[in-house]
């Protein structure tokens, strides 16, 4: 073999092998292809995607700004009111709006259920952002690289629009109704039915107007007062929820999603402790609930209280340094979260969104301020005590009789040993009749009233209302002091998504100017004013 | 001039010595000199003188003074007289006629340096070698043979100190990665004999490696993007240049033995809270019995109720504390601290002397037209955990073939096999032994007590474990013993290349590579492991397969003219195919049914798996020239097109240019005598990168959420709530450019679907770095010293930046080109032989390196970049929690006495250190040699997470210490009063008007003003005050300033005389030792081995870290060892 045909030879085997393992069989746009995951999906899984977003979860965070709860040891966490940022359901948002894209692109009707839900998820989501931090980009925003620097929108303008949204929700969904339009499908709350979300579109509607409480005379032109009162007094117009039966609510199941706080967690229940806030008011009112919501506090127990005493129930002030609630907790005078009801099982009780009781309450408020006289119920007491019934009714209270209530002293093990159950007797006449319970009347002592059952109300439920509640309102008094931090005041509002500051720096320095050019959690936003 | 005078003092010395000699005689003596060409006498030199009729042969050797003599030469003969010295060419003096004795029967040679010392050759990129004069950049080769006798468990962490601005990170852990930090960036790519390897570092043997090259910036552009942050090239060894057959044996025995980075913990007080702990089942149900921390009572022999105490259900027993009385069925027993025994706790009791053997057989065999190199390694690692370790088994085959004068056939296989049954997975969290045994429990427990020795409760074997708590704590022989976690990863890389020299200026080069890994890793978690996520404790097990393909065919010429006398032009010009292919899946059982039974089918929820593929071509061709002219310079200049699979295929083609110079002053000016060498250099090049990434997780884009990891929808997603995500080598397409779905189950099973947050300008281009060196050689003293000094620019940018954009448009980041920052740097290296005897001599080996990266271009429209970063900062600036302070930078206290956070995050120093250093010394003295390195660097700060971990947790020596050692003993005498406050008050003011503070944007207090101040009065708990303090990112910053004696080599070659009669060759015997020292301030309470945090990516260790903060990590040890070299 001469040298030349060796040598050519050894081309034509790096030729081959060249040609096998380079494989061109793919081009170069084909192979840049992430083949992993979806270019584009059906409406349902983001309709379902949107859903899950809606949730806020018990044990964390919310409980205690909400004052529900509060940390007694500071290395898990502690009760400052030093907000950060904002939730930012903006991405949220965009899923909503590829959503409605891509049912038109299915080949839906202009009016098809994920426009009208859309609608409604457009004002949930940026009336929640807006709560949180006062103005925020609206009309400029969602538009990706179309404006890279979305201007910041007045508070008030997020509310008139979100209003607008939700008239809209209600009318497009009952033409859909009217239609018997059935192709909604991934709810995982309402069985995709049209006929349920419309009472939650009203229902929230009026949440969002009470909000507004504090403009009704200074801003005429939102017509705050009128809207509340046509909606309530149209429920062939305006559906809007009967009972409990229909409220917006997480059920937890097992085993794919727990509620947060359940046995395999039960050595968190000692870090936290009830608040004076809650306990406080419940026991002051003599309440039932706190024998179901609230474990006696374990050393006045063993100092020999009653568990069915309400003197044996004792909250933890939130205003409190740690250090002293971390000894309040270890000389056992604290009361914890009710483990039996919260921790002895996966699916807890489930977190309403938004509800009937709330919607009693919320409707009683507008009455006691008179923005109506009545509606369908009756006059403020109707609703106020409509609110308190189903209430006491989630925590399975009985209207009158004998009610078994679980405690869990020092030294049980979880799921080895018996919960200590007792009995306590329960009269809804009774607590009713009590002159700290019973309607005052449509004034300032009535507003208390309904404001405080509003709180107890909404224990562990519906994120940041009470927050927000509290912030507007005042009731129930929130403690303050060197355990909330700030130098002892209670922050107004959260701060903005931080991005901002140098993504989208001078609107942001806009939006920021009418609290002094600070980002300021005390600053007071404008429904507030 | 200076030769004029050399000149004269020969000539007197010549008459001087000259002078008694005169009678006629048959013989005659010669005498001479030698000098360099610069005019030094040369001591050493061998002459030899030999008869041209008789042959007859002479030698001497030259003196101190250059000079050597002839004794007994035949006058009328004539010789022919040689010179040899190392270092210089040979020079020859032929026919020589010797005078009558008395006439001037002398000679002067002259050497010429031989440009071999100062044409060492390096290998550059695609392998081609070159001559370090003419070399545009900074370059620095390591001899494989210096990492093979010290060695670490890693391949690659012998480099640590011995190239400039490399910046070596070797990780604690067994397996673990070293970070490889080349001015700064990570260097991913490995290249063997000019083609890239994947590479995890552990499939490198280095007994088969000839050198190591490191390029650094400009020199890598000929590699394209995997190369934008440099290389290292590694020669593997070939057959030996010798005839015939050789063997060598290398064997390396070592024990990893007393610790230089240990958490000192306390042992005066327990487990619990505030105090108190009584134990009912570790769950919660006692008081402080679950997820507790070292705040427990203090050991002192009073009655407690503890996790091996009798269960009496017919009898309550009470245990109280201040106003809290707890009764419990456990009956008391002593409180004592059992878990510390011997003066020592329960980790150093559990850790063992780790040992490591390293053996390796080598045949080689050459002929005339063949040569050939087999080579076999082993390495068994046993960890200083017990049941942990790794073994090694590397084959390597080397062979080259000339059929014909013109044809060289080489090829090359190596396969590698990692494996270990069983890793520890360091980490913070309930999976990590040491987050169990180096921060949250201590002694109220012992690691040697049978029961704890023994895991399982009686009756409930592989069901229920024993140990004082089950929430997050672990008995550490169930975690080494039970739980585990296998890693099998086989490589094979190798190629075939064919070289034919077509004429005498051009060959032609064919080369096919292949480079191929499988990976399968398995966890077997048992009952009772409760990892987060996983709190039902009952068990599970995962498979995590990946297997890699990736392939590199080039075709390449090289050519090299001389066109002129003046001119010669050499080079190649090539292109390759790059061929990529990945897959991986990931399955993981939901629980098991039963215990112990580590299969799919046995899962009691149905299974969850992900899976991922990715292919990737790049074609790509370049082509380089270097000219030289004349002696003055030599001008190189490299171009590469890539096109890329990984960018949109729009932009997918991008070119990188290089040109350097480099000129040998020294060459063309005459310099002062002492200057033996100058060369200056300069260099240019612009790099590009693509979307992809060097490494990989085990799930990528995976939408498992049964399990609540990330779906993140990147490379590194993590399925699971817990453990190391293990990045592989990968360098495929990472997808971060395309927007896709992200799909998950999160409730009830149901599916749903979320769109990307991110969107992308369309015209992206890919990432740009232009580089600047420049630098100089320059060396002294007939060539015993030498510096190198370099300079190095850097423009990063425009990037292919994941911008944050403002959230109110939709998404959250946008792909754009944008930022650009600007790193400078210096390297100096000196190298040196201080003393060059025949007996004895010294060698000396200095790097030092720094450099700095400052922002230069923010992205369009910005003013800041997150948030905090402005044109002219540092990138390395670090921003986190701190203190409120006063003007003169007291801390502000609360009305409680804790110290108060600033609502911003400040900024709180660097993390890049000011420079780093190293010394090698290597002392020879006969057959002995002893050699040391030491290295470290000075500046830059971290968060140290361990300090902040036990100083929050009550772990840490530094809470029964001092002041808080005293208020500590108060408030256990007070544990469980409800009205206790305390008795520490931490050092700094309180407002004392009652004023709030105000903050701007930026947490500067803007009412300073309003504020009066008066000294902390209130009283504190320890607990509670430490936990403020150390949760406080400023509170837990230490310095990175450190250094360590790396390595000490005691080495001794037996004598040749010995081995004479035998088949023997060589022998050498050392005794070796690697990280011997450590010098770090306060090493006593952090137990921070800080060297391993060169980069704020903490690689093996990648979760529950911040930027700027170090991990969790196994205690590191010395290591003592004996290494025996033998050749036959």
């Amino acid at each position: 073999m001469n040298v030349r045909t060796y040598s050519l030879k050894c081309l034509g085997v790096a030729v081959l092998v060249l040609w096998v393992f380079s494989s061109c069989k793919k081009s170069f746009s084909e192979l840049y292809e992430n083949t992993n995951k979806p270019k584009s999906v059906l409406p349902y899984l983001l309709f379902t995607g949107v859903l899950n977003q809606m949730l806020d979860a018990p044990g964390g965070q919310i409980d205690r700004t909400n004052q529900y709860q509060v940390q007694n040891n500071s290395y898990f966490g502690n009760n400052q009111y030093t907000f950060g940022s904002g939730d930012n359901y903006y991405q949220t948002l965009n899923s909503v709006v590829t959503m409605e894209q891509s049912a038109l692109a299915g080949g839906a009707a202009a009016v098809n259920p994920y426009e009208a839900l859309g609608k409604f998820f457009r004002a949930y989501f940026y009336i929640k952002m807006s709560l949180e931090m006062g103005d925020i980009p609206l009309t400029q925003a969602l538009q990706g690289a179309g404006t890279l620097t979305p201007a910041y929108d007045p508070q008030k303008t997020v509310f008139k629009t979100a209003l607008l949204w939700l008239d809209s929700a209600n009318t497009d969904l009952a033409a859909l109704i009217l239609r018997k339009d059935n192709s909604l499908t991934g709810d995982i709350y309402l069985a995709n039915s049209l006929v349920a979300w419309q009472k939650v579109v009203n229902t929230f509607r009026l949440r969002v107007l009470i909000h507004l409480s504090k403009k009704v005379s200074s801003d005429p032109d939102l017509q705050i007062a009128q809207q509340f009162a046509n909606i309530v007094s149209n429920p062939a117009k305006y559906p809007l929820m009967q009972s409990s039966r229909d409220n917006l609510q997480y059920t937890w199941i097992y085993p794919t999603n727990s509620y947060p706080l359940n046995p395999s967690g039960f050595a968190n229940g000692s870090l936290n402790n009830s608040t004076s806030t809650y306990v406080g008011l419940l026991t002051q009112l003599q309440d039932p609930r706190v024998f179901v919501t609230t474990d006696p506090a374990p050393g006045l127990v063993t100092a020999g209280g009653s568990p069915t005493a309400f003197s044996s129930f004792k909250g933890a002030d939130p205003g409190a340094a740690m250090a002293d609630l971390s000894s309040q907790n270890g000389g056992g005078s604290l009361s914890y979260i009710n483990r039996w009801r919260y921790y002895s099982n996966y699916t807890g009780e489930p977190s309403i969104i938004i509800g009937y009781p709330e919607l009693c309450f919320n409707i009683a408020e507008a009455i006691n301020r008179g923005w109506l006289t009545t509606g369908p119920l009756g006059d403020a007491a109707a609703y106020y005590t409509a609110g308190i019934q189903a209430s006491m009714l989630l925590y399975g209270i009985p209207n009158a009789g004998p009610m078994a209530v679980y405690s869990f002293p020092q030294g049980r093990r979880m799921n080895i040993d018996p919960f200590v159950i007792d009995t306590v007797t329960v009269n809804f006449a009774t607590y009713y009749g009590q002159s700290l319970v019973q309607y005052h009347g449509n004034d300032a002592t009535g507003l208390t009233q309904i404001l405080q059952q509003r709180y107890i109300a909404l224990y562990l439920h519906s994120g940041l209302e009470p927050y927000f509640t509290w912030r507007r309102t005042g009731v129930p008094a929130f403690s303050s002091g060197p355990g909330t931090g700030n130098s002892g005041r209670i922050a107004l509002r959260y701060q903005y998504l931080s991005a901002d500051k140098s993504a989208n720096a001078k609107n942001y320095q806009a939006a920021i100017a009418q609290y002094g050019g600070v980002d300021d959690i005390n600053g007071k936003m404008w429904i507030l004013q | 001039m200076r030769k004029k005078i050399n000149r004269f003092l020969w000539l007197a010395f010549l008459v001087l010595i000259g002078q008694p000699l005169f009678s006629q005689q048959v013989t005659a003596d010669v005498t001479g000199a030698v000098l360099s060409e610069k005019g030094e006498f040369l001591e050493g030199v061998t002459v030899r003188a030999e008869n041209a009729s008789s042959h007859e042969r002479y030698t001497a050797v030259t003196d101190g003074k250059g000079v050597f003599s002839f004794k007994g030469l035949s006058v009328e003969g004539k010789y022919d007289f040689t010179f040899s010295m190392i270092g210089y060419e040979s020079g020859s003096q032929k026919n020589f006629v010797v005078k009558q004795q008395g006439q001037k029967n002398s000679l002067l040679m002259r050497l010429k340096e031989k440009s071999s010392e100062l044409n060492e050759v390096v290998v550059t990129a695609l392998g081609v070698r070159k001559e370090v004069k003419k070399i545009g950049y900074a370059v620095q080769e390591v001899k494989g043979e210096e990492l093979v006798k010290a060695r670490d468990a890693n391949p690659v962490t012998g480099l640590i100190g011995k190239v400039a601005g490399l910046s070596v990170g070797p990780s604690a852990e067994l397996l673990g990665t070293p970070s490889l930090l080349m001015r700064g960036n990570q260097i991913t790519l490995f290249v063997v004999d000019g083609v890239p390897i994947s590479s995890d570092t552990w499939n490198i043997s280095p007994d088969d490696i000839e050198s190591y090259s490191v390029l650094k910036g400009p020199a890598a552009a000929l590699y394209g993007s995997r190369a934008q942050f440099g290389a290292i090239l590694i020669t593997t060894k070939k057959g030996s240049r010798h005839k015939g057959f050789t063997v060598e044996i290398n064997s390396t025995n070592s024990v990893d033995k007393g610790f230089i980075a240990y958490p000192k913990t306390q042992s005066i007080y327990g487990g619990g809270m505030y105090g108190e702990y009584a134990y009912a089942d570790g769950y919660g149900g006692g008081v402080q019995d679950a997820q507790y921390q070292l705040w427990g009572p203090k050991f002192k022999g009073q009655l407690l109720p503890q996790y091996d105490g009798v269960y009496d259900p017919n009898n309550t027993y009470t245990t109280t504390f201040g106003n809290l009385s707890y009764q419990g069925h456990i009956v008391p027993a002593p409180y004592v601290a059992r878990g510390y025994v011997n003066g020592k706790n329960n980790l150093e009791r559990f850790l063992r002397g780790g040992f490591q053997t390293t053996n390796n057989v080598a045949l080689s065999a050459t002929g005339d037209n063949y040569n050939l190199r087999f080579s076999l390694s082993q390495s068994h690692q046993t960890s200083i955990v017990p049941n942990t370790g790794l073994d090694i088994i590397n084959f390597n085959m080397n062979g080259s073939y000339k059929p014909t004068d013109r044809l060289t056939i080489n090829a090359l296989m190596n396969f590698n096999r990692t494996y270990t049954p069983n890793i520890p997975d360091v980490i913070y969290g309930p999976s990590s032994l040491i987050y169990d045994l180096s921060v949250w429990t201590g002694a109220e427990w012992n690691v040697d007590a049978p029961d704890i020795k023994g895991v399982w409760q009686p009756g409930k074997v592989n069901v229920a474990s024993v140990f004082p708590e089950h929430v997050h704590y672990h008995n550490p022989w169930l975690m080494v013993n039970d739980w585990l976690r296998g890693h099998y990863k086989t490589d094979i890389n190798g190629y075939v290349s064919a070289n034919y020299r077509i004429d005498n200026h051009l060959n032609v080069t064919g080369r096919t590579q292949v480079t191929t890994y499988n990976l399968f890793r398995s966890e077997k978690m048992p009952f009772s492991a409760h990892p987060y996520g996983r709190a039902l404790e009952k068990g599970d097990y995962r498979e995590d397969r990946r297997n890699l393909f990736e392939s590199n065919t080039d075709l390449q010429l090289n050519y090299n003219y001389k066109l002129h006398r003046m001119f010669t032009l050499s080079g190649l010009a090539g292109g390759s195919i790059r061929a990529f292919s990945y897959n991986s899946n990931f399955t993981t059982t939901d629980y098991l049914i039963e215990p112990t039974i580590y299969s799919f089918s046995n899962s009691l929820n149905p299974i969850q798996s992900s899976s991922f593929r990715s292919d990737m071509r790049v074609l790509s061709a370049y082509a380089s020239l270097d000219a030289s002219i004349g002696r003055y310079a030599t001008i190189s200049a490299t171009g590469r097109v890539d096109k890329s699979s990984a960018l949109p295929t729009e932009h997918d083609s991008y070119f990188y240019p290089s040109v350097s110079v480099a000129s040998v002053v020294s060459d063309y000016i005459r310099l002062p005598r002492a200057i033996s060498y100058l060369k200056i250099r300069g260099s240019y090049a612009t790099v590009h990168g693509d979307a992809t990434s060097p490494t990989i997780g085990m799930a990528p884009y995976n939408s498992i959420t049964a399990l609540g990891g990330t779906t993140a929808g990147t490379l590194m997603d993590n399925p699971l709530q817990y453990g190391t995500n293990y990045a592989s080598p990968y360098g495929g397409p990472d997808y971060s450019l395309q927007a896709v779905f992200s799909t998950s189950k999160p409730y009830n099973n149901q599916p749903a679907a979320s769109p990307s947050t991110n969107i992308y300008d369309p015209n992206i281009k890919p990432f740009n770095r232009v580089n600047y060196e420049e630098g100089f050689d320059i060396h002294f003293l007939n060539h015993r010293l030498g510096l190198s000094a370099t300079a190095f620019q850097y423009i990063d940018g425009p990037r292919i930046l994941a911008n944050a954009i403002s959230p109110s448009t939709g998404y959250t980041t946008y792909y754009i080109n944008g930022l650009k920052s600007q790193k400078n740097g210096y390297e100096v290296t000196l190298n040196g032989t201080p003393v060059r005897g025949k007996e004895f001599s010294w060698d000396v080996l200095v790097n030092w390196s720094t450099f700095q990266e400052k922002y230069k271009e923010l992205p369009a429209g910005q003013t800041s970049y997150n948030t905090f970063y402005h044109v002219g900062d540092r990138v390395d600036k670090i921003y986190s929690s701190a203190f409120a302070r006063t003007t003169d930078g007291q801390i502000i206290y609360d009305k409680s006495g804790l110290p108060l956070r600033n609502p911003v995050n400040r900024f709180l120093g660097y993390t890049n250190p000011d420079y780093t250093w190293s010394i090698y010394n290597k002392f020879n003295y006969k057959s002995f040699y002893f050699s040391f390195q030491f290295d470290g660097s000075v500046g830059g700060v971290i968060s140290d997470y361990l300090l902040l971990k036990t100083m929050v947790g009550g772990a840490n020596i530094a809470t029964t210490e001092g002041a808080l050692g005293k208020a500590r003993l108060d408030d256990d005498a007070n544990a469980g009063v409800s009205s206790w406050k305390g008795s520490y008050v931490g050092s700094g003011v309180q407002v004392s008007n009652g004023a709030a503070i105000n903050y701007d944007n930026l947490g500067n207090i803007t009412n300073y003003k309003n504020l009066a101040f008066a000294p902390n009065a209130s009283t504190i708990t320890v607990q509670n005050w430490a936990t403020q303090y150390y949760n406080t990112m400023e509170g837990t910053m230490v310095t990175k300033t450190y250094a360590k004696l790396r390595e000490v080599v005691i080495g001794y070659d037996l004598p040749r005389a010995w081995l004479a009669k035998t088949f023997i060759n060589k022998v050498s015997l050392s005794l070796v030792g690697r990280n011997l020292l450590y010098f770090y301030a306060q090493n006593k309470y952090r137990g921070l081995d800080v060297e391993q945090f060169n980069t704020n990516v903490v690689p093996a260790v990648s979760l529950a870290t911040q930027v700027g903060s170090s991990a969790l990590q196994t205690p590191t040890t010395r290591r003592f060892g004996f290494n025996v070299n033998i050749v036959f």
